[in-house]
């Protein structure tokens, strides 16, 4: 008995030992000799990299309202690997909880499941995109109602099979993917400053293409976020099991020094422009002088940025800054200026004005019609005289006006925050013409963009001292806290502070009594000048094509602000005092109340001063906030 | 049989006694003195149960030491899956809240708008008499 149960007793040695050899040998051959394959197999079913999208950062004006911001919404997708058997069933379920076409989706459908057969011999038949941009209140009740649905199916006494089925069909029918969508609240406005964004690239779901989304997309991108971690057979992710992660980093805020309440009333004074005089464009810039901040910036005809493709690609140009034109008669006030400067002329010198017609070196030049015969350099302006200007930059000599030109920062781009600024363009001073000289005096033979032009105005309004124009005012991290700011900046002084008081005061006739008697405001001084100036196509000056302007500054003693206003070939072929003055008048009239610059003129009775500031409760505070 | 308590040899054990059954365990102390006065072969022959008794008994330990083990490590796992379920339920929650906010924020954004407009609108009104009357009162 002893000896069986020793023999048992080995048997089972034995069995255990070779049980356990095999085992062993299994484990070497697992760990050891296809450790590397098989753990690269386990890791691409574990590991998992999880991609946070940073959010897009807000644009807003300087006193914090929204211009731009991201909105959540959800992209709905159709599985077509259970679409592929039951296209007809599906698109019939499906189309009235998407709001779709039935007879359409299945087109779409079919067609893709066709594309992909030709495309992937796989099989595989991917997804397609079956609408855009829902929001996340509307895919609950259709990701519920798929979950209820019985596809045609028996309710109970399901087969296996048909269960499987039932299960993938409601899961798989449609499915949501979290997107984000850009929303500008206040529609068209602001449009050509704020540009608009695309599909994204990078990465990112969203990328700017125009405007301030493409030139500040690395700011109000942000950085996504990485998570590697690890995922159970359903494709959770294991938390626990997470090897890195890279947080969010959501995008900048950034404000700029817009005013939309500005902005609105400038809007508002250039559509009503657009209503009267029919012009192919108008466009304005409001810049403070002191610090060369944008306080409105509008061009129109505008287009919607929430759907920039409804709208020509023409309304998408900032007319502002990236068309140059030849300005006319604004531009004699930066040849005054440079004549002052040197010295060249006094305010109330005489000028022969040849009675309207002047032959300079064979070429003719007239007064558009008017006889002047002596005029004062102020009063040249005032009458906006070309034959006074050609004889005032002949005073100041053709290097000297060269000089001045690309010293107010003509011929180069301002630097503000926009793409696709123009730099202006004049030919070098070696290439003039010998007449060269009294065309370019009264902005002929050159071309600069608006934004040049009220940047050199309000050089002059802020005693010669020519400023960085500034659109961008801050740049605020995602959690409100100062990223960074963009302090005003002097470029240099182009004039000294008592030039730019003579030319102020000599454009205070203009308005008195010369070219832009419509911009007279009442209560308030006004120094501007007017421009009227032929397009050309580059060869020859266009008849009836016109490009008016008015460019001017409130109060003329201590300019608070500048305004230039320009109106593209308007219908009726008017004069820029006719067309841009009044314009210019009605933005100063509203801009002086919002920001409660005090009249500085004689003003009748005390019943009009009350009338000025009539309903504007803020007007303090308003000027308050600007000045911070 | 051959125990006899009077004999020397069963009292104080021989080197060989000491070699086979050191001593050791309260157990192994208990089958010596069992297998007092006892020849070899009969305590080997007593001894073997004892010993499959001692393997059966290992190997139970060693057993439930595994189900311990492996039950120890379920419960952590079903603990850490709990866990990740929690983490996943708060950042969904984080999320929805987020999504909420954000449309809350557009939504707020719409509003303002909309105030502006009509602000606009009454500011329009308001101007255009003020500089009616102040056009009326100028000398």
């Amino acid at each position: 008995m002893s000896s069986s149960a020793g023999i048992r007793l080995k048997v089972l040695t034995c069995v255990l030992f070779a049980g356990f050899a095999i085992l062993e040998w299994r484990l070497v051959q697992l760990q050891v000799l296809r450790h590397k394959e098989l753990e690269e197999k386990a890791e691409a079913y574990r590991l998992t990299d999880r991609v946070e999208q940073a959010w897009r950062g807000e644009i807003r004006d300087r006193n914090g309202m929204q211009l731009a911001l991201t909105v959540p919404v959800k992209n709905v997708y159709a599985d077509l690997v259970v679409w592929t058997n039951h296209v007809d069933l599906l698109a019939h379920i499906v189309a009235p909880l998407l709001g779709l076409d039935q007879t359409e989706l299945s087109r779409r459908v079919r067609q893709k499941l066709n594309s992909n057969n030709a495309s992937s011999p796989d099989g595989d038949p991917g997804v397609l995109l079956l609408k855009r941009s829902v929001t996340p209140p509307e895919w609950p009740p259709i990701h519920e109602a798929l979950a209820r649905e019985t596809f045609g199916l028996p309710t109970n006494h399901l087969t296996s099979r048909q269960r499987t089925l039932l299960k993938e069909l409601r899961r798989w029918t449609l499915f949501a993917e979290d997107d984000q969508q850009r929303y500008y609240p206040n529609g068209q406005s602001l449009a050509a400053v704020l540009g608009f964004v695309g599909n994204g690239a990078d990465g990112h779901l969203l990328q700017g293409r125009w405007g301030l989304e493409a030139s500040l997309n690395q700011w109000l991108a942000g950085q996504n976020g990485v998570c590697a971690s690890s995922q159970d057979a359903a494709g959770n992710e294991l938390a626990f099991c997470r090897t890195r992660e890279v947080l969010v980093g959501d995008g900048a805020h950034a404000i700029l020094t817009i005013d939309l309440t500005l902005q609105e009333i400038v809007e508002h004074a250039l559509a009503k422009a657009m209503a009267r005089y029919g012009p192919s464009s108008a466009s304005c810039v409001v810049v403070r002088p002191s610090t060369g901040e944008i306080l409105a910036l509008a061009c129109l005809p505008a287009f919607s940025p929430q759907q920039p493709g409804c709208s020509p690609p023409a309304t998408w140009r900032n007319h502002v800054i990236s068309d140059r034109y030849e300005v006319g008669s604004v531009f004699k006030v930066i040849t005054l200026a440079a004549a002052l400067e040197q010295g060249a002329v006094k305010l109330n010198q005489p000028m022969y004005c040849e009675n309207g017609a002047w032959i300079y070196k064979k070429l003719a030049l007239h007064d558009d019609g008017h006889r002047y015969g002596i005029l004062t350099v102020r009063e040249c302006l005032a009458k906006s005289s070309n034959i006074g200007f050609a004889k005032i930059a002949l005073v100041v000599g053709t290097n000297q006006l060269y000089a001045a030109i690309t010293n107010f920062g003509f011929a180069r781009a301002t630097g503000v925050r926009l793409p696709y600024e123009t730099p202006g363009f004049i030919r070098p001073v070696t290439n003039w013409t010998p007449t060269s000289i009294t065309r370019v005096a009264i902005g002929q033979e050159f071309s600069v963009s608006q934004l040049q032009l009220a940047m050199a105005y309000a050089a002059i309004a802020n005693d010669g001292r020519l400023m960085q124009p500034l659109l961008v005012r801050e740049l605020d991290h995602a959690d409100g806290s100062v990223w960074g700011r963009y302090q005003p900046r002097v470029l240099r002084a182009v004039v000294r502070p008592e030039t730019a008081r003579q030319v102020r005061e000599a454009m205070r006739d203009v308005v008195e009594y010369g070219t832009g008697k419509e911009a007279a405001l009442p209560g308030y001084t006004i120094a501007g000048k007017t421009g009227t100036a032929q397009k050309s196509d580059g060869h020859r000056y266009l008849p009836g094509r016109l490009y008016c302007s008015f460019v001017g500054m409130v109060p003329a003693e201590k300019p608070g602000l500048v305004i230039a206003v320009a109106v593209d070939e308007p219908a009726n072929s008017e004069y820029g005092g006719v067309v841009a003055a009044p314009v210019f008048r009605e933005i100063a009239e509203q801009a002086v109340l919002r920001y409660g610059i005090p009249p500085d003129k004689a003003i009748a009775s005390p019943l009009d001063r009350r009338a000025l500031v009539r309903g504007q409760p803020n007007a303090h505070h308003d000027l308050m906030a600007m000045a911070r | 049989m051959n125990l006899n308590p009077f004999s020397s040899s069963a009292w104080n054990p021989t080197e060989e006694n000491l070699d086979t059954h050191p001593a050791g365990a309260s157990a192994s102390a208990n089958v010596d003195h069992w297998d007092r006065g006892r020849t070899e072969e009969e305590i080997g022959f007593a001894r073997r149960p004892w010993r499959f008794l001692h393997g059966i008994g290992y190997l139970i330990v060693v057993f439930l030491a595994l189900v311990f083990s492996v039950f120890r490590e379920v419960k952590h796992s079903r603990e850490l899956y709990q866990m990740n379920q929690l983490i996943a339920t708060a950042d969904a929650q984080r999320r929805q809240w987020q999504e909420a906010a954000r449309l809350d924020e557009a939504q707020k954004a719409r509003l303002m708008a909309e105030v502006m407009r009509l602000q606009s609108l009454r500011r329009e009104a308001s101007t255009g008499n003020a500089a009616d009357n102040l056009a009326a009162l100028q000398p």
